[in-house]
């Protein structure tokens, strides 16, 4: 591993900074989504929730529901017409939560592929370093290169598929628990 | 001795016809002729015998002489005989003489061939051996080296013992100064051109490294002057550190040049990444000029929302207290406090309406969000622009160099790539540059129209529950 690292020469210090990165916060999105997906409540019961105006047991449920629920109970003013905004307010604050660093794994997962092709042109003019020194008969003096072009192109495109690849499913999730979120809010308004 | 008997006798005869002739006295001269006669005859006889005696004599001298010489002659004979023989003898030693020395000339022939060969041999072996000190790092560090070849490369006589065992012997240093690891104290052409002392790695016959007080660097050997002298670009500080670390025993490995300093040449041609950019030609310029837009965008939008911020939470309990206080001089003063806030000024814009119906607030403080936005997001779809535009002009750069590469194609042929590098390195350096510039405008862009969003959207939300605290008041009156 150490020396596939190293044959791909300096880019692959950003390349690898890249992935890590991305991973962490892919890593930490999932994490984030699959908790508010877990131990959801229905809609049914959440409007049960906010009619008897009881905070839902924090040990069965810990869903993005329930978070709904949990926040909007803490914040209301047991005044209907205020209640309502005040729902608003809340269904707001948790999709702009549930956004966050979307965007910058999906920035990141469209930078390593561009990383690997700024190796291949460093390992290209490598290459052609070696070739004018040498000319074109030493192909054993090209070959250190030619693997750094071929090594960070791979690795480039290995960061960034899955990358592409999970932050099109976070975002679908992200999606989805807006929409969840959103339609669980006006199910809310109900039992205000 | 016969001859004179006869001669005498002779004599006598004419001598006796003359008497004879005188008849009247014939008879007296008769007598005494005959008395003369006698007389003779006597004489004769005497001298005869004498005569016969030494006739005798001599005769038996003749033959005891020819009885010596016969002998000798025999002798003379057999000795010829054993001459003749020995002739013969030494005839054969002759050729078996000549036999030998052709044998030894040949053989002479041979040896002297051997021998040139082999001086020949060590002469070229001499040569090799002086180029290959001549080229070696080793010869830096031991003296003269060169010296005990040179009579060897010189003499056209064949080489002495001595010199063939210096030669051998700077063979085998050398081979064993190849193969060794060793760090010495040796004096070294610095990056100023001076001599200076200095711990000289060498490792083997491949790279020589310097330590001198705490900087490192790598020797280059020059067989010119055969000398060892510091490269005049300092390799990067981890390769330094890995020398240095391997100098101390602290690590057992170093970086070493197995091309014998071509590769170590080539350290001091590396370019940095300043002194690539003007490679790239014509486009990297605006290039540049779109990063420093960009830079300057991001500074600014950086400062212009940090002093924008708000930490809403906070700001927004004690708001909240005060509305529910109904103490609106501490509302109006909490607000004009952080009068340059978006959020703040947002308020207050509903704050003036509190008198007035919920409507009325909502539009009010709606308007005022609005009114704060434009602000807020300015320069932010330049940057967003800028991200996007720097790769394509990088893209740009790529497909003029492309076209410069083929247009040297065109004209050269593709045999020399040392032609073609120009056009192939404008297009790779502009590459790298847009992709340099655009990759962390768009994170620039992507944080910051995050933080203006999260803005926005605080703004709205803090918003409502402003006026919800106010209806809270009024209890839902208003």
């Amino acid at each position: 591993m150490e020396a596939y690292l190293r044959t791909g020469s300096i880019v692959m210090i950003p390349l690898v900074a890249v992935s890590i990165i991305m991973w962490t916060l892919i890593i930490n999105r999932i994490l984030f989504f699959h908790r508010l997906h877990r131990k959801n409540m229905s809609r049914e019961m959440a409007g049960e929730f906010v009619k008897n105006n009881e905070l839902p047991p924090v040990h069965l449920y810990r869903g993005a529901v329930s978070l709904l629920v949990t926040q909007f109970l803490n914040n209301r003013t047991r005044k209907a017409s205020v209640d309502l905004y005040i729902l608003d307010e809340t269904v707001m604050d948790i999709i702009t939560v549930l956004e966050r660093h979307l965007a910058l794994i999906g920035v990141l997962a469209a930078v390593a592929p561009l990383l690997g092709l700024l190796g291949t042109v460093t390992g290209m003019m490598a290459t052609f370093d070696i070739i004018s020194t040498f000319g074109t008969g030493n192909a054993r003096a090209m070959a250190g290169g030619i693997s750094e072009a071929l090594v960070t192109t791979q690795t480039g495109l290995l960061v960034a598929i899955p990358g592409l690849y999970m932050h099109g499913f976070l975002v679908k999730r992200a999606e989805k628990l807006k929409g969840v979120i959103a339609s669980t809010g006006i199910y809310l308004q109900r039992f205000v | 001795m016969i001859l004179i008997i006869l001669f005498l006798s002779m004599g006598i005869t004419v001598h006796s016809f003359a008497a004879q002739q005188q008849t009247h006295d014939m008879r007296a001269t008769a007598i005494e002729a005959q008395e003369q006669r006698n007389k003779m005859m006597h004489q004769a006889d005497l001298e005869r015998q004498t005569a016969a005696k030494e006739a005798n004599e001599s005769r038996q001298k003749i033959f005891q002489d020819k009885k010596s010489l016969t002998r000798a002659i025999e002798q003379q004979k057999q000795k010829n005989l054993a001459l003749d023989q020995k002739n013969i003898q030494l005839k054969e030693k002759i050729k078996a003489l000549k036999a030998s020395k052709e044998k030894m000339g040949t053989r002479l022939a041979e040896m002297d061939a051997v021998v040139k060969e082999l001086s020949g041999f060590v002469r070229i072996t001499a040569k090799d051996i002086d180029t290959l000190i001549g080229q070696s790092l080793q010869s830096a560090l031991i003296k003269d080296r060169k010296a005990a070849i040179t009579p060897l490369l010189k003499t056209s006589k064949f080489p002495a013992m001595k010199d063939i065992r210096a030669m051998k012997n700077i063979l085998m240093d050398e081979i064993l100064g190849s193969g060794q690891v060793r760090i010495q104290q040796g004096t070294i052409i610095d990056q100023m051109g001076k001599e200076v002392m200095a711990d000289i790695l060498v490792l083997g016959n491949f790279t020589a490294a310097y330590r001198i007080d705490k900087t490192v660097g790598f020797l280059l050997f020059s067989d010119e002057s055969q000398q060892l002298f510091a490269l005049s670009k300092e390799p990067s500080s981890a390769m330094q550190k890995a020398i240095g670390k391997y100098m101390n025993g602290k690590s057992d490995a170093v970086p070493i040049d197995i091309s014998k300093g071509n590769a170590m040449r080539q350290l001091t041609h590396r370019l940095s990444l300043l002194e690539q950019i003007p490679k790239g030609g014509p486009v990297v310029w605006p290039i540049l000029a779109l990063a420093v837009l960009a830079v300057l965008i991001i500074l600014e939008k950086t400062f212009f929302l940090a002093r924008k911020y708000l930490n809403a939470a906070p700001f927004m309990a004690t708001l909240k207290k005060r509305i529910a206080a109904q103490d609106w001089e501490g509302c109006s003063q909490l607000l004009a406090r952080h009068g340059k806030k978006p959020l703040a000024r947002a308020l207050s814009a509903g704050m003036d309406f509190r008198t007035k119906t919920r409507t009325d607030m909502e539009n009010a403080l709606q308007e005022a969000i609005l009114r704060e936005i434009p602000p807020l997001e300015r320069f932010l779809s330049t940057l967003g622009m800028l991200a996007a535009i720097a790769p394509l002009m990088g893209l740009l750069g790529t497909v003029t160099g492309m076209i410069n590469t083929f247009h040297t194609i065109t004209f050269y042929g593709t045999s020399d790539p040392r032609m073609m590098s120009g056009g192939i390195s404008e297009a790779l350096v502009t590459t790298m540059l847009g992709l340099c510039v655009a990759i962390p405008i768009m994170l620039c862009h992507t944080l910051l129209s995050r933080w203006v969003e999260t803005m926005i959207a605080t703004m709205e939300e803090k918003g409502v529950a402003m006026v919800n605290a106010f209806f809270i008041l009024g209890n839902g009156e208003f």
